[in-house]
């Protein structure tokens, strides 16, 4: 019952208002021949944005009808955008015409079902009260209601009417929720993004972060090139100089030969202590080790401030990502805790892994100072753009004084259900 | 001295058996791979198992994960893990059952070869020794439950860590052994160590110092 009736009060403000949505309409279809005297165009970017409110308001009601909200089709209209620009961004959108189509579609058969919606309500309250209304006026107003079909002499024939007024109840109660629910299908066809609207977005997210992804491969493979060739061959090229010498010198000069082999095997020593650290950055052992967890839990060891871990969901047989999403939040959380230790003034910080049914998110929180930015090239800038390439996102939370949030979220493939929480503390 | 070696890579499995036989410490077998180190490590026959962190089938922490299994049968085993690069996370692992016995190197100390020849008798003896990257990397946190340790006395906790004797601490930080003593004796004390054999209290001692924080 209270459905149906807040439906019909729905359906009562629609009949009400539906009918101003043409104001923007003509403004808009005036505007357009004004374009050529100029004042055409901010009428109409301005009768554009009337038509967009108002088809947000239907969105916003048959989102309230259907219970499922309707998302907006609008292109975003890009930073530094001009004037001309503007106008040819909002004439090329198609969510703009199918607005203007919408309103029309809701001032006439939309409309025409809103009024049924309310006509079937307001007409058993009429029969109702029909013996009232015979008993105080003059006889000949409602004495013939069927158009003289049938004659009602005395205000007690005015009962005659309420069976009927009880059928008019009977199919108001049958049929309001799916009139209204053919409202909000009409309005959810024209309004919500369409299907290529949608396509174009995820096309236009994913070329965007697939360029990201593969410039910040490319300048990977080039620190790592650097670091070997700067690094490694130098000193194995410096190794090879000094066996050539200690060869020469064997014969002639054994004190020197046993000095420089000396600081040859030494030599080897910082070799590999170079090559681990590029091996670091490129696949941390520990992560192939003993995964998302281990790592973790040896990164939070290695910290200059303490760091809690929690983990939940995350623990046992089941608790392996895939590798990929495991090495991008691994090092999404590598350069988080990076952050706080450089620049938040942090004595300490927590950090918790969650895995949800089809994401899995880490949180670090710190009780620094705060006010970190995500500006483009810091360490955060660096965070979000591993993230987008698995549709992952970042969010910070950074007030002045701190504390700041920062967390970091990942989709990935659904676990089975989880009977006990498990959770580790190092 | 008997020991067990395992290293998949034959050069490097080769190398280590000769080193260790140069040095009078007689392999009583040599193993590739987790399986047959599994089953090695049940024999009764050495003082010492020698072996790679990472090893076959898996290539991960195999050698670490069967080493911390065997310690929980017998608790003083003595193993002595070889790796290509250290963990802080996987020293505190091995050092777990405070029984010492434990040594953690990268692979690249066997260089030394005297060195090395050296901690695997300390550890086979029950002494523990850290890879000094394990603990320049502990040293680089600054912070724990260690603050009331004067800097001498924690220069000194550092090298007990890398399996120094007193003697060779002296030498090292060029003070007297007396003096050595005197720091050891006043960590032991700080760290709430009682008195009781000192191989044991050195093992606790280092297992603060992974702990710390």
């Amino acid at each position: 019952m209270p459905r149906r009736l807040s439906l019909t009060l729905i359906a009562f403000v629609l009949t009400v208002v539906t009918m101003l949505g043409l104001v923007p309409w003509v403004l808009t279809t005036v505007s357009i021949p004004l374009f050529v005297v100029w004042v055409g165009m901010p009428m109409f970017i301005g009768a554009i944005a009337l038509s967009r409110a108002w088809a947000n308001a239907g969105r916003w009601v048959a989102g309230r009808i259907s219970g499922q909200p309707v998302e907006r089709p609008y292109r975003q209209v890009p930073k530094g955008t001009g004037f001309f620009g503007r106008i040819k961004m909002l004439i090329t959108d198609p969510a703009t015409w199918r607005d203007h189509l919408w309103i029309l579609l809701a001032c006439v058969p939309g409309f025409a079902l809103v009024v049924l919606v309310v006509a079937m309500a307001a007409t058993p309250l009429f029969y109702l009260v029909y013996p009232l209304l015979l008993a105080v006026t003059p006889p000949e107003i409602f004495s013939q209601p069927f158009g003289g079909l049938i004659t009602l002499d005395h205000w007690v024939d005015g009962f005659w009417m309420w069976p009927i007024g009880a059928f008019w109840l009977g199919l108001w109660w049958l049929t309001t929720p799916g009139i209204m629910s053919a409202w909000a299908i009409m309005t959810r066809a024209l309004l919500s993004p369409t299907r290529t609207a949608e396509l174009q977005g995820r096309v236009s997210e994913l070329s965007s972060s697939r360029a990201e992804t593969r410039d910040s491969a490319a300048a990977e493979l080039r620190r790592i090139e650097r670091d070997l060739h700067d690094g490694v061959q130098v000193k194995l090229a410096s190794l090879g100089m000094s066996l050539g010498l200690i060869e020469q010198l064997m014969e002639t000069d054994p004190e020197k030969a046993r000095t420089l082999l000396a600081e040859a095997s030494a030599s080897t020593s910082t070799t590999m202590q170079d090559l681990r650290a590029v091996v670091r950055g490129i696949h941390p052992p520990v992560l192939a080790d003993r995964g998302l967890v281990g790592a973790v839990q040896a990164l939070t060891l290695d910290l200059p401030i303490t760091c809690s871990l929690t983990v939940d969901g995350l623990g046992g047989e089941n608790g392996r990502l895939d590798p990929p999403v495991e090495s991008c939040l691994y090092f999404g959380i590598a350069e988080a805790l990076a952050n706080v230790v450089k620049h938040s003034g942090a004595s300490r910080a927590e950090l918790s892994l969650v895995r949800h049914s089809t994401s899995v998110t880490a949180t670090v929180v710190d009780n620094g100072r705060g006010g970190a930015e995500p500006g483009p090239g810091s360490g955060l800038a660096g965070i979000e753009r591993r993230l987008r390439a698995f549709d992952g996102t970042l969010q910070l939370d950074s007030p002045i004084g701190g504390p700041t949030t920062l967390t970091l979220e990942l989709p990935c493939e659904p676990s089975s259900p989880r009977i006990t929480p498990s959770s580790a503390r190092a | 001295m008997r020991a067990l070696v395992a290293e998949d890579h034959t050069l490097l499995r080769e190398g280590l058996i000769r080193l260790l036989e140069l040095n009078e410490i007689t392999v009583v077998e040599a193993v590739a791979d987790e399986p047959s180190l599994r089953r090695a490590l049940t024999r009764d026959d050495f003082d010492i198992a020698v072996l790679d962190n990472r090893l076959p089938p898996g290539g991960t922490d195999e050698g670490l994960r069967a080493a911390v299994d065997a310690r929980t049968v017998r608790p003083t085993l003595p193993v002595m893990i070889l790796s290509q690069y250290v963990e802080p996370l996987y020293a505190r692992e091995l050092l777990a059952s405070e029984h010492g016995a434990v040594g953690y190197l990268l692979k690249d100390r066997v260089a030394k070869i005297a060195d090395f020849i050296d901690a695997v008798r300390q550890v086979a003896a029950g002494g523990t020794v850290m890879d000094p990257d394990v603990v320049r990397r502990l040293m680089a946190r600054g912070r724990g439950g260690l603050d009331t340790l004067t800097p001498r006395e924690r220069e000194t906790l550092e090298l007990m860590a890398t399996g120094r004797s007193n003697a060779a601490i002296a030498q090292q930080m060029v003070i007297t052994e007396k003096a050595v003593d005197k720091h050891v004796a006043s960590l032991f004390t700080k760290l709430g160590l009682a008195q009781s054999e000192d191989d044991n209290r050195r093992v606790l001692a280092v297992l603060a110092f992974l702990n710390q924080g």
